[in-house]
């Protein structure tokens, strides 16, 4: 029987399934296990459980994550009134593969085990032929197009971080421009601030690189709510001056917060931790909306989120790292 | 015809149609059946909205099912008090045991008297339809809050017991 695709209705499904989530609790005990082995068996407790009992050791954890996160994608699929917005969520992944299958075919054209994702719309294997052939036309347009660009550029000069670039600004350029048709104003938002956060963290890097802005400018996507002047302003000024500018935005905390680690520890972990619990906190903040589109992609990025956080703590019980190295690497939890 | 022509034709056939039917008696019968249609179809739209909620949740909880189809009722009542208004005026006009003629004026009170079940349950059923929906959220995550949950849907439900209240007074107080 197939279900109504109505909002309604996967709302409620979702809501259900939003109480089967790990709670912080959970994590907590993960976190402070002795072992993997231990890890795992508080994995048992929950909804993974028929999942944790197909293992046949604790070092095949990924297959378990990739297994729940497919089932995840085939529940977005089966209960989405809208597949057009869910699935611009899933479009990241579909961009991860263009980008290492582009790589892949114009640097180094070895045939080794590629880190392909198996969430995105479109199957690997058409992306794969479509990389391959990109007049092949089994893209949809917004794909096919910035392939055949990338394969015009790359004839002349193989420039990785271009590839990146053009694959990022196609893909955002397609999201806005659904959203804007769909004049979902939820999805219109998220994907704003992302795209904010996501050029906030290039400038970051450009000036950690001690670039100008013609190195910045080449990064940026559009589609953002920060002008441009404000990031050809912010290249050149101290931090200090640049947090002092972002605090009237809504990443002001993101940026001091981000910033501030990074210039303790070098490094932009903090500030990628805290642009995904900026977006997760969005969705939270609106998924009580119980006849829209937030609640079934608050669920997916909580999920998305949850598998992330199992990845850190079973990588760090495998490696015997100390809880405190662990926790600090972890994200808020959804619930 | 102009409109003035319209009335004055009506009013000549005023006491009986063709069909052995009085204006009045028209009037009356389309009161009751306003009344029935739009209280019902409110009841629809309130029962199915809030139902897919429910099939939403039960198809993820099955033993939540007594629990969320108590919230997908409520909008049902609607429905139930359109009949009621509609049920007395067709008392009224003795329908079921050879008519009793009414006057135009009259016929048109009953009508009217319809009217506030007729629009009242239609649009409150269809938001308590919605405010059920977001109540079975609440079921979804604590079921054992179901108190507070049937709470917000029994609010909207006032409005139209309301409604019902007026509809029944003015019906009963019109003499036939």
């Amino acid at each position: 029987m197939m279900p109504q695709p109505s909002y309604e209705y996967g709302v409620a499904r979702v809501r259900v399934l939003e109480t089967r989530l790990l709670t912080r609790e959970r994590i907590e005990r993960m976190v402070d296990a002795e072992s993997a082995e231990e890890a795992l068996k508080v994995l048992s407790e929950t909804s993974y459980a028929p999942l944790v009992a197909e293992l046949g050791s604790p070092y095949e954890y990924d297959e378990l994550l990739s297994k729940e996160m497919k089932r995840v994608r085939d529940f977005i699929d089966e209960i989405s009134p809208d597949p057009a917005i869910t699935d611009l969520f899933f479009l990241k992944y579909d961009f991860h593969n263009l980008k290492v299958l582009l790589k892949h075919r114009y640097l180094s054209g070895q045939d080794d085990e590629l880190p392909l994702a198996q969430m995105g719309t479109i199957p690997v294997e058409v992306l794969r032929k479509a990389v391959e052939d990109p007049d092949s036309g089994i893209l949809p347009p917004f794909m096919a197009d910035v392939v055949k660009d990338i394969d015009e550029i790359c004839v002349l000069k193989v420039d990785p971080q271009r590839i990146d670039t053009m694959l990022d600004r196609a893909m955002y350029d397609h999201i806005f421009e659904v959203c804007r048709r769909k004049r979902n104003s939820f999805a219109l938002r998220y994907f704003q601030m992302q795209v904010d956060l996501l050029n906030l963290r290039s400038l970051l890097r450009a000036k950690r690189l001690g670039q100008g802005f013609d190195f910045l400018k080449e990064m940026l996507i559009p589609h953002g709510s920060l002008s441009v002047s404000f990031y050809s302003r912010a290249i050149e000024q101290p931090y200090e001056q640049l947090i002092k500018e972002v605090e009237s935005t809504p990443y002001g905390k993101v940026v001091a917060e981000g910033v501030q680690d990074f210039l303790r520890g070098g490094t932009l972990t903090a500030f990628e931790r805290l642009m995904d619990d900026y977006l997760l906190n969005y969705v939270k903040s609106v998924r009580y909306n119980p006849f829209g589109i937030e609640a079934i992609v608050g669920y997916l990025l909580a999920k998305e989120n949850e598998i992330k956080l199992i990845r850190i703590i079973m990588v760090g019980k495998i490696n015997d790292l100390p809880a405190e190295k662990i926790r600090e690497r972890l994200r808020d939890v959804y619930v | 015809m102009e409109l003035g022509q319209i009335f004055a034709v009506l009013g000549t056939a005023a006491s009986t149609t063709e069909t052995g039917l009085s204006l009045g008696q028209i009037y009356a019968i389309l009161g009751a059946a306003t009344a029935v249609v739009l209280a019902g179809l409110g009841s629809v739209f309130g029962v199915a909205i809030a139902g897919q909620s429910a099939a939403g949740v039960v198809t993820e909880d099955p033993d939540k099912f007594g629990q969320v189809l108590l919230l997908q009722a409520l909008p049902g009542t609607q429905g139930i008090y359109g009949l009621l208004i509609g049920f007395i005026i067709m008392n009224k006009l003795n329908i079921f045991g050879g008519m009793i003629d009414v006057s135009p004026e009259t016929g048109l009170l009953l009508f009217v008297s319809a009217l506030p079940i007729a629009i009242v349950g239609l649009i409150s059923a269809i938001y308590q339809g919605r405010t059920s929906a977001a109540a079975i959220g609440i079921i979804a995550k604590r079921p054992e809050e179901l108190g507070k949950a049937i709470t917000f849907p029994v609010v909207v439900e006032t409005y139209a017991v309301l409604a019902l209240l007026a509809s029944f007074l003015m019906v009963n107080g019109i003499p036939v």
